[in-house]
């Protein structure tokens, strides 16, 4: 089965370490999902719902399209 | 392990434990009352309410803040749909098994025995039933252990 990124990639896991090397336990009690979902996201084995991924950008203080970029 | 991972595991065992047990008891009561393999097959069905035991999967959703692990959620989104995937493939495996044996049945009485007039005992009805709940069961729980990885800490698909 192919992955859900739908070709979706992301700095989840740079962004993490430059905002105080956030944990993704950390980023995802945050940002209100489960720890195995950050890990599918910086993976890029999923894609994550807009209001998500305006939530992970709210949390880092960027633009969705500065955490999130279609290949 | 995610909950669903932890059910889906549950389910395998008990069903898989449950499908032992009846290879087990078929001989047995065989034995026990003087009959014939084919003759235990059928009280030996019994066993099968062991399945019942998979009632208890939603006791792995529970935690001590009612649904909620600190602030880390039971199920997010993704969660929830890879739990609609895994439901949906428990769904088509039943159809699939449901509407194979309903007229695999007719097929193999009417085509291959030549019996063209032939009664179904009615207890052949829910055993079909009963059986494609056990299959929708392991296909779902497969399914789902398939999506979230086969590893504990496996953040699958």
């Amino acid at each position: 089965m192919p992955a859900d990124n739908a070709g979706i990639e992301n700095n989840i896991r740079r962004l993490r370490f430059e905002f105080g090397e956030m944990t993704q336990q950390n980023l995802a009690e945050r940002v209100g999902v489960t720890r195995q979902t950050i890990i599918a996201l910086e993976a890029g084995r999923y894609a994550p719902s807009l209001p998500l991924a305006v939530r992970i950008a709210r949390l880092f203080g960027v633009g969705v399209e500065d955490v999130f970029k279609i290949d | 392990m995610h909950p669903q991972q932890k059910a889906a595991w549950f389910v395998l065992i008990v069903i898989g434990g449950t499908l032992v047990l009846y290879a087990a008891a078929v001989p047995a009561l065989s034995w026990w009352f003087h009959r014939t393999m084919a003759e235990a097959a059928l009280p030996a069905f019994g066993v099968f309410g062991l399945c019942g035991l998979t009632g208890f999967t939603p006791l792995f959703y529970r935690s001590p803040r009612g649904g909620v692990k600190g602030n880390e959620p039971v199920m997010d989104e993704r969660d929830w749909l890879l739990s609609r995937r895994a439901w949906t493939a428990g769904m088509v495996s039943f159809w699939l098994f449901f509407c194979i044996a309903g007229m695999g049945i007719w097929a193999y009485l009417y085509c291959l025995r030549g019996l063209q007039r032939v009664t179904v005992p009615v207890g052949i009805f829910p055993l079909t039933i009963w059986a494609g709940f056990i299959v929708f069961m392991l296909a779902q729980s497969l399914a789902t252990l398939h999506f979230y990885g086969w590893k504990a800490n496996d953040a699958g698909r």
